[in-house]
């Protein structure tokens, strides 16, 4: 009788278990790389319009989103729309004074503002693409996060004044 | 053996020619590849050895196969057997053991000096060279050609500036991982001229199989010659569109990643173009340098590397075949 009981409850915790790990490659069969557009799909032309519908392979896509991170230190973009950054140069206070969709921010790369120089001949378009979308999106990412974000890039080559990889 | 398929096997192997272990030029590679058939010979005599006692038993079972099997456990011939089986596989192992360790002894001796020669730095996915100049100790940058003295052992300094790479000419030395904060030393002694090629030994990414580099052993004065012309910065283009795209290269988007000494252009994300011209390939063993991969590689650099941080440049038909007529008089 013990020994019928024994082996019943036995069952059951096995029932669970298969059902637990069936349940768990269910979820993880479900999980799929980000697809990234690293090809030559990805546009190489500046956005045609402010609704471009392009702006979406960029600012939601993390790769991009990195490379645009990786870019903004790289053109130094961080001297000046430093974490936090006073005032109109606070580029994560979700306010925008010259548009914040991302071909916006694209314009406002390309073109330059008062004070900031234009990239428009310093970066290709797919670059500008790239920092745009970061940009646009900035204020979803937490300080703590950019800031490591920017210390895992430090030792990065970047203009004339890198002195190699650290130390 | 029928002569094709040993003719076939002979041309797959001399194809290795290029980048084999079993091919080693230079000192260190030597070491280790001798180390490499000791242990051959040593793992291949037990293994002959183990082989042929079973097949002997098999042999042996199959005559007496109506017999009950005979095994007493007093039979002392059969434990001093056993006992002098165990000896000789200790005896073996300890003899691989005691090799590798001087080997490695000796080779890690060669590492101990603090200056450097040359300095490699991987980056995702192209390799940064930076040259020491014996004259002047300032250091001349290139990229993915390594050129190495003949006979001369050449201190490296390996460093990596964003992810893992793994450091590995396999004619000339063994791996050594790059880590980024890390500064690995490795010596080579080369003792063949001419070319050979190295690879990216550690997965580090998209393009880890595009990450190739071209190394050239030289004779001594002839590397001093080839260091010398490094050094000396980029000729002013002379003929007309190579002035347009000396003008476009450096003063434009090319010129907030990539050098060219001599001019504005001194950005250091990217290779340094100042003698691009003069190397064997383009894009880390990707392209040959001809110029039709010039041209393909900026216009459109992501449909032959994907995910390179190369992005297409966009310029017009004209001024890109502008920019290509100055970069092949990078030489």
């Amino acid at each position: 009788m013990r020994m019928r009981l024994h082996a019943s409850g036995c069952y059951a915790a096995r029932k669970r278990t298969t059902l637990i790990i069936c349940a768990c490659a269910g979820v993880l069969w479900g999980c799929q790389p980000e697809k990234r557009h690293v090809g030559p799909e990805a546009p190489v032309t500046p956005p045609t319009s402010l609704l471009d519908a392009r702006a979406h392979l960029y600012e939601t896509n993390r790769y991009q989103m990195s490379e645009g991170a990786r870019l903004f230190r790289w053109q130094g973009c961080d001297g000046c729309h430093t974490d936090p950054a006073p005032g109109f140069l606070d580029l994560a206070d979700t306010r925008w004074r010259r548009g914040g969709a991302t071909a916006q921010i694209y314009r406002s790369i390309a073109e330059g503002a008062p004070g900031m120089p234009a990239y428009g001949q310093r970066l290709p378009p797919q670059q500008i693409w790239q920092v745009a979308g970061y940009i646009h999106d900035l204020n979803k990412v937490k300080p703590a996060q950019r800031r490591r974000n920017g210390d895992a890039l430090k030792g990065e080559p970047s203009d004339a004044r890198w002195g190699g990889p650290l130390p | 053996m029928k002569p094709l398929p040993v003719a076939a096997l002979g041309g797959l192997l001399s194809g290795c020619a290029r980048q084999a272990v079993l091919d080693p030029a230079s000192d260190q590679a030597s070491a280790l590849h001798g180390l490499l058939e000791m242990t051959l010979v040593v793992c291949g005599i037990s293994y002959l050895l183990v082989m042929g006692f079973l097949g002997w038993a098999l042999w042996r079972a199959r005559r007496r196969l109506a017999e009950a099997p005979q095994i007493a456990p007093d039979d002392r011939a059969l434990g001093r057997g056993l006992g002098a089986w165990a000896v000789l596989m200790g005896l073996g192992l300890v003899f691989v053991a005691g090799a590798s360790f001087i080997v490695d002894r000796a080779l890690a001796r060669y590492d101990q000096a603090t200056s450097a020669d040359i300095r490699v730095t991987a980056q995702q996915w192209w390799w940064r060279l930076e040259y020491k100049d014996p004259a002047s100790g300032r250091w001349i940058e290139g990229a993915n050609e390594l050129h190495l003295p003949l006979g001369r052992p050449t201190r490296l300094e390996i460093r990596s500036a964003d992810v893992i790479h793994s450091f590995w000419i396999p004619s000339l030395s063994g791996k050594i991982d790059m880590v980024p904060g890390r500064i690995n030393r490795l010596t080579i002694t080369p003792r063949r001229e001419g070319w050979t090629r190295g690879q990216c030994a550690e997965f580090c990414g998209l393009q880890h199989a595009r990450m190739a580099l071209d190394v050239k052993v030289d004779t001594p004065t002839a590397y001093t010659a080839w260091l010398v012309d490094q050094a000396r910065p980029a000729a002013a283009a002379r003929d007309p569109a190579a002035v347009k795209g000396e003008a476009l290269l450096t003063g434009g988007a090319c010129g907030g990643c990539h050098a060219v000494r001599g001019t504005v252009a001194r950005a250091r994300a990217g290779p340094d173009l100042t003698h691009l011209a003069s190397r064997r390939t383009l894009a880390a063993g990707t392209l040959p340098m001809t110029r039709a991969s010039l041209a393909g590689w900026i216009a459109q650099p992501q449909a032959l590397k994907p995910g390179a941080e190369m992005p297409a440049t966009g310029l017009s038909p004209d001024d890109a075949l502008a920019v290509v007529s100055y970069m092949e008089a990078l030489r």
